[in-house]
């Protein structure tokens, strides 16, 4: 067991820190409980790096006891979010993330608004959805602004997850036609905090030069995705970590996580995920 | 029927409900400097899309409680333009037009009019509007049919917002759409899904006037406009473009005056005359 063995390796008193963290959180709410077990579970990271994540959060284990410790887990948990193991057999993939179509409309606005592409957001919103399934050559001169501003804006900030299709092929999307829902969407990759009911965009892109793919650690989804979160069990050999559908009914996939990037290596066509 | 809260956002909209409208300015300006993240989300939710999911759940009254503590940081900003990083402005904007704070549109329409301050935040421009246009109702159909004679860089904006809320308002600005591309483009992305609501005698009709206005248009921006109206399925036949006349005998003269003499310059007033 990799946090049995890292925590070994700590000295007493951070030992015990630990276990009363643990305890706390085990008998906390929802986010707090499955922190506890994501943490216990962990087999993304190097045992050495696993060791100083524990002996991070045993020292601050006093002020991560309490109803909503996010600020300071997430301060612990910083330089670990993207030190899981490299994911290097997955780094040539087509890469897969989805964001809720509100939410992206708001992100590529600023990059709008530097191409005087001045739209209202219900425009921005429309807009968006008249790109789905377009093919890059095909934008007519009107639309094309658009995939400018999509290439200059953020794929997503923080430990960025991104989902793949294995056994991995040259080209190969994770969405293929016909698109899933945005239920199943929302299912399969598990993003648990994100209301019902609303539509996706996915994009699919490339790793750039000198980007790599990581293995998720606990310490990647944050505070509140640790509900959300689930420890790959083979992560040392995989290489990967698997999302855990939130219904029952869908497949769970492959996922890695990486540094933010633009959408510089975005794969066009982007497509919508209707609710 | 109400959808029920959801497990993950019960200890958010609890931690809102508790708190007065002082609480929630001091913690919404928290959110929208980045200093402080208490509702559940991951990193890229935040602020916005964090307080955008919640928002449902809280009581009418929280909802209302927030709107206020929204519209005392609009004015907050507005008294120091530059105490607020740009991203924290963009944030409340978008806040304020995605729940729907119609108060805040009193309180954006001064920056507009004062051409002073308007410069102050050029590069904040578009969102204001953007802010306005989702908050603006029929009532606000001057604001937007007059704006493109103070700034005609956002006729095109205006004609969008036109199109939900006054469309016979929209049609006149149609005719007197400034020549530029920004303009245009707005236009071309709105039109065929504003199109679509009318008859088709009506449509009919619309596209009749619309290919006047547009042969008023230079070419590149007449064909801009056509593509999009051909895109959606609607067929447009132009009359002979003046102006498309005017730049093919400019370019005529153009090249036989450096053709005389490779300085010559094709003089403005002979190409108005034409």
């Amino acid at each position: 067991m990799s946090f049995t063995t890292a925590k070994a390796n700590l000295v007493n008193s951070k030992q015990q820190a630990l276990d009363s963290l643990i305890v706390a959180w085990t008998s906390s709410g929802a986010v707090a409980k499955q922190a506890a077990a994501n943490l216990q579970n962990e087999r993304g990271i190097e045992i050495d790096k696993l060791e100083r994540y524990l002996g991070e959060l045993a020292e601050r284990a006093p002020q991560l006891c309490v109803a909503t410790p996010r600020a300071e887990f997430e301060q612990v948990g910083k330089p670990f979010r993207l030190a899981g193991h490299a994911a290097t057999p997955w780094k040539g993939v087509i890469f897969g993330r989805a964001m809720l179509l509100e939410k992206y409309a708001r992100y590529v606005s600023p990059e709008l608004d530097k191409l005087c592409y001045t739209d209202t957001a219900e425009i921005i919103r429309a807009t968006l959805r008249k790109l789905d399934g377009m093919d890059e050559a095909a934008a007519p001169p009107y639309l094309r602004g658009y995939l400018q501003a999509i290439r200059q804006t953020s794929l997503g900030k923080g430990a960025v997850f991104a989902i793949f299709a294995k056994p991995a092929k040259t080209g190969l999307r994770p969405w293929r036609a016909p698109i899933p829902n945005a239920d199943a969407i929302r299912s399969s990759i598990a993003l648990g905090e994100d209301d019902e009911g609303k539509d996706y965009i996915l994009f699919a892109y490339c790793l750039p030069p000198g980007v790599f793919p990581r293995v998720p650690t606990t310490a990647s989804p944050g505070w509140f995705y640790q509900q959300w979160f689930r420890p790959n069990d083979c992560a040392a050999t995989d290489l990967h970590g698997w999302t855990e559908p939130l219904t029952p009914g869908f497949d769970r996939q492959p996922e890695i996580v990486h540094e933010e990037i633009s959408g510089t290596t975005v794969v066009f066509p982007i497509h919508i995920a209707t609710a | 029927m109400t959808k029920q809260t959801p497990n993950s956002y019960k200890p958010g909209v609890d931690r809102l409900e508790d708190m007065n409208k002082q609480a929630l300015v001091a913690w919404l300006e928290a959110e929208l400097r980045g200093q402080m993240h208490i509702l559940a989300g991951k990193e890229e939710d935040y602020p916005v899309q964090a307080i955008v999911n919640h928002h449902p759940y809280l009581s009418i009254a929280t909802q209302r409680r927030v709107g206020d503590a929204l519209e005392s940081l609009v004015l907050d900003w507005r008294k120091d333009l530059s105490a607020w990083p740009e991203a924290s402005v963009r944030a409340l904007l978008s806040l304020v037009a995605e729940l729907g704070v119609e108060g805040a549109k009193r309180k954006l329409l001064p920056l507009v009019s004062d051409r002073r301050v308007w410069g102050q935040i050029a590069v904040l421009q578009p969102a204001v509007l953007r802010a306005l246009a989702t908050l603006s109702l029929n009532e606000d159909r001057m604001f937007w049919s007059q704006l493109p004679q103070q700034y005609p860089e956002f006729a095109g904006m205006a004609f969008q917002v036109l199109t939900r809320i006054a469309a016979d308002d929209a049609l006149q600005l149609l005719s007197r759409i400034p020549d530029n591309g920004i303009a245009v483009g707005s236009v071309a992305r709105t039109l065929p899904d504003f199109l679509s609501q009318f008859s088709p005698e009506r449509t009919i009709a619309i596209l009749n006037q619309l290919a006047g206005a547009i042969a008023k248009l230079s070419s590149e921006s007449a064909a801009n406009l056509k593509q999009a109206l051909e895109d959606s399925g609607y067929s447009i036949s132009l009359p002979p473009c003046p102006s498309k006349e005017k730049e093919d005998f400019c370019k005529t003269m153009n090249s036989f005056a450096k053709k005389a003499r490779s300085t010559n310059r094709l003089p403005l007033e002979f190409a108005h005359a034409f």
